[in-house]
């Protein structure tokens, strides 16, 4: 007799390796009823009912007695299904890529709400059971002692079962019940985990918003189109439809690759439907899906010219390729090469939220993996302002951590940590095939499924604007690595036009620039605009367009002086929002703007000093300020006549009305050639205001430096512009600069005071000479040397130069005041 | 004479007597009295007419300051110092008691003696 080598594996050991999957694996609530409708969806079924009962009184079975939870679903049941779902830890999909682990260990993520179940199932597959439906009790090993009761389901426990649930018409021709009755804590305190539960408990441990979670989950299954869910009425215990989530006819929903199929041909689908939670509430996805060419794949293997002919299959044959253990038919143990399938997808959701928008960011295989935990890259949730929630799936046929509960590397995929060379372990090749799936294929086709999503879907605006608000907060937007395949080919902006501006998916080699906002009317404001749109993409700052690094693009300062030139400057700089759109603009510039661009700023706003009084003016100061402040004085005048004289002359610098100018961080100062032609306007408009007149002279000429003094003097010899008083004729009047330099040379030019006494007592004792007083600042400036008072000194300076003196009596009264 | 002179002194003096020409003269000016006298007549034949200034002008300089600016009034000492045999004839002296006051001076003035009334 050949000798028996297996292990024998005991009821005990079995509870203890259930209780550690459901520790490490497999948290309770939405995450069991995730592995429920996985199986429900691998079976090939259409439709799954899941239900809470308060348990069938008519049985015999204790466990049908006591409350329960139920599924059923219309799939496939075959007897391969019924082998596995007695199995633990052996994949029986292992062969079968179409299927993600159907009865498999997710399966068993059902004992954190039971200690045994039943299952009846009714299917053409089944060939070999003559009694396909089961009660399986990991304690039993076969029998279970503590629990005698606990026996085989009968058949007319069964039909029971199944007239219960016909009575809701949750049965059709073919169906899979499972039956888990809630766990009741017994005397010997003997559980799997000690979680008890009732028919009224249960619905806490499963999430509030199941319906929408359901929801999301669609888009990625390849057969359930509706799942509904029961709950005992409080009267009787009757079943009352607490919600069904259900797809709509025309939707396109994820295909699952077969693993017969070879993947020698790229592919790509889009993804869209609408799902019905209510009659007045819908979610709506849409999306891609692709298959990746084995190109992107080939630093997988060393590169022969054979590996490239069968590239899958030569992948598949590596060593460093990951296997799995399982059975063939007979029944002996197998070793098989892990699914490859160059698979992935991107699925946006949108339903309406309860309170405050979100967009929940999945990574998943198919299903999300990760639900709720933030601290991992495989789920994230940020808020959205919008009055949605949005779910972003993330989905690649990817490799998982042992647990099965995380992609392997992904946060190390992501922060591009992942080594590149082609593998040398499996542990390397399961990296390095993830990298690639996670990149080239899930992020690459981020933004064509959200432009799928928004041209399925026609999504609001501001609601896009909302949705982008999110995607930059998360993680792998704000990777510089990621970024890099995010925006492999195609950016997502608001694009603007003047017809009709739109959200659009534009391609990597556009050009982007951007603008600070959209006034009203801007194309006809800034017809320039309207060019641009031709060559380049326009888009709006603030619209969080989905852009890398390094975008948008730089405006060419040429391109900002274009719209300088063509704005219509009477209509722009009369209305507020215009001057600021060009502020904004221009301060996105590389500071500081360029000299050619400054001027044809200062030219554009001389001519809306021309065209427009300053008092309608009062909002350009920002868009001064950006002008260099050596190149813009202001001048303490608002004389529209004198003004308009001035923007009429060429003048390098831009003279800014009083009142319009911004805060100075340097002194004022003019050039020599600026300052004469000022004087000149200034003399020309004098008699209007006068009073005005010597303090903007002043003012002119304390702001001319000293090194550009001679070139001021050469402009102005000829013009009466300094103030002076003239003692003979007790008058102010103005003076050409050759008349001061006379009256310095003759020793009669002395500076204004408040005290006048001797200038008035030497000017009458003089015959012929006129003594004349001036301003000291510009005196000193423009005669390059300290000016005297009229006092006792220059008086007797006045004196030595023999002048023809006047009458006995005005003598007396200089000597007087002398002595 | 007082060696000390007015600091000021050709500017004040200047507007004493208003010749441009003199500006830099240091010659004594004289300050013609209110009243006319025999002795501003002689003044007035003895020295040119610049250095006899209006006693309105000179009132206003003050007394100590007289001799920092060379100034004194007219006096028979202060003229007789001035005059010369021919700076004056009786011509010049219409009234005769005017002659007489002249001539007994000039018996105790030795170099007038020549004066020709």
């Amino acid at each position: 007799m050949e000798e028996n080598t297996e292990f024998s594996i005991r009821p005990a050991a079995i509870a203890n390796q259930i209780r550690t999957l459901l520790k490490e694996r497999y948290k309770e609530g939405f995450p069991i009823i995730k592995e429920i409708v996985q199986n429900a969806n691998d079976g090939g079924a259409t439709r799954l009912d899941i239900g809470v009962t308060r348990g069938l009184s008519d049985a015999n079975h204790p466990l049908l007695q006591c409350p329960a939870l139920f599924f059923v679903n219309d799939g496939d049941f075959s007897d391969s299904d019924a082998q596995a779902m007695r199995w633990f830890g052996v994949d029986n999909n292992a062969k079968n890529s179409a299927k993600i682990g159907k009865f498999g260990l997710g399966q068993k993520s059902i004992f954190h709400f039971c200690e045994a179940f039943f299952y009846i199932p009714r299917s053409k597959s089944l060939l070999v059971n003559l009694q396909p439906w089961q009660f399986l009790n990991p304690w039993a090993g076969p029998t279970d002692p503590k629990r005698p009761a606990w026996k085989q389901l009968t058949v007319a426990d069964k039909e029971i079962v199944e007239n219960y649930l016909k009575t809701y018409a949750l049965l059709g021709e073919q169906y899979f019940i499972l039956w888990i009755p809630l766990r009741i804590k017994e005397a010997d305190n003997r559980c799997i985990v000690p979680n008890y539960y009732n028919d009224r408990s249960i619905r806490a441990h499963l999430p509030e918003n199941m319906d929408a979670k359901l929801a999301a989950l669609l888009p990625m299954l390849r057969s359930l189109r509706e799942i509904h869910y029961w709950l005992p009425d409080e009267a009787g215990g009757q079943l009352q439809e607490e919600f069904c989530v259900r797809l709509d006819v025309l939707a396109e929903r994820c295909s699952y690759p077969r693993s017969s199929e070879k993947f020698h041909t790229k592919m790509e689908r889009s993804l869209f439907g609408r799902i019905s939670l209510s009659q007045t509430n819908f979610a709506i996805y849409g999306g891609r899906e692709a298959i990746l060419e084995a190109e992107k794949f080939y630093s997988l293997l060393p590169l022969t010219s054979q590996v490239t002919l069968d590239f899958w299959n030569a992948l598949k044959e590596s060593e460093y390729w990951p296997k799995r253990s399982t059975e063939d038919d007979e029944g002996n143990a197998l070793s098989v090469p892990d699914k490859a399938v160059p698979h992935c997808a991107v699925v946006f959701s949108q339903q309406a939220a309860q309170g405050t928008g979100s967009l929940t960011l999945q990574w998943s295989v198919f299903l999300p993996l990760v639900d709720g935990e933030s601290d991992f890259v495989e789920f994230e949730q940020i808020k959205c302002a919008a009055n949605w929630d949005y779910t972003l799936l993330l989905h690649g046929y990817f490799f998982l951590d042992s647990g099965r509960r995380y992609i392997e590397a992904l946060k190390d995929i992501c922060e591009g940590k992942v080594f590149q060379q082609t593998p040398e372990n499996e542990n390397q090749m399961v990296q390095l095939w993830n990298a690639i799936l996670a990149t080239t294929g899930t992020l690459s086709n981020i933004l064509p499924a959200l432009d799928e999503f928004n041209r399925q879907h026609q999504l609001d605006e501001q609601d896009i604007a909302a949705l982008c608000a999110s995607l930059q907060r998360t993680k792998i937007f704000n990777s510089q690595f990621c970024q890099e395949y995010l925006y492999s080919d195609f950016y997502w902006v608001y694009q603007l036009h003047p017809e009709h501006s739109t959200w659009q998916l534009v391609k990597k080699t556009q050009r982007i620039l951007a603008l600070p906002s959209i006034p009203e009317d801007m194309w006809e404001a800034f017809p320039e605009l309207r060019r641009c749109v031709e060559n380049n993409c326009l888009v709006l700052v603030s619209r969080h367009n989905l852009l890398p690094s390094g975008k948008p693009d730089s405006w060419k300062e040429s391109e900002i002086q274009a719209i300088l030139r063509s704005i219509d400057v009477k209509n722009v700089f009369a209305k507020p929002k215009y001057v600021q759109f060009l502020v904004d603009l221009l301060q996105g510039l590389s500071k500081p703007i360029a000299v050619e661009t400054q001027n044809c700023l200062k030219s554009v706003l001389k001519q809306a000093f021309l065209q427009l009084e300053p008092k309608h003016l009062a909002h350009i100061k920002d868009l001064i300020s950006l002008i260099q402040e050596s190149d813009w004085f202001e001048i303490t005048c608002n004389d529209i006549q004198l003004l308009h004289d001035i923007y009429r002359e060429k003048l390098n610098i831009l003279i800014v009305p009083q009142g319009l100018a911004p805060q100075r961080k340097i002194k004022t100062t003019i050039s020599g050639y600026d300052a004469g032609v000022l004087i000149f306007c200034l003399v020309k408009n004098r008699e209007r205001i006068f009073e005005q007149s010597k303090q903007l002279i002043q003012q002119i000429v304390e702001a001319t430096p000293d090194r550009e003094i001679e070139a001021f003097c050469k402009g102005t010899d000829n013009l009466e512009f300094i103030s002076g008083f003239d003692c003979r004729d007790n008058r102010n009047r103005f003076y050409t600069l050759a008349e001061i330099s006379a009256l310095q040379q003759q020793g009669l030019l002395f500076l204004e005071s408040r005290n006048r006494n001797f200038a008035t007592d030497l000017q009458a004792v003089l015959g012929s000479k006129t003594i004349v007083l001036v301003d000291r600042a510009i005196a000193n400036k423009l005669l390059g040397e300290d000016l005297r008072d009229c006092d006792r000194s220059a008086c007797l300076s006045v004196l030595q130069q023999k002048p023809e003196l006047s009458s006995i009596e005005n003598r007396t009264k200089l000597l007087k005041r002398l002595l | 004479m007082n060696l000390s002179r007015h600091e000021d002194f050709y500017g004040l003096r200047f507007l004493l007597h208003g010749i441009g020409e003199q500006y830099n003269s240091e010659e004594i000016l004289y300050v013609a009295p209110q009243e006319s006298s025999l002795w501003e007549k002689v003044a007035c034949k003895v020295l040119e007419s610049w250095r006899i200034i209006p006693s309105a002008l000179a009132d206003v300089v003050p007394r100590q300051l007289w001799n920092s600016l060379q100034i004194q009034a007219i006096s028979p000492e202060s003229i007789i110092a001035e005059l010369s045999p021919d700076s004056i004839t009786g011509d010049d002296l219409p009234l005769p008691e005017d002659r007489e006051k002249l001539l007994d001076i000039s018996e105790n003035v030795q170099h007038i003696d020549m004066i020709s009334l």
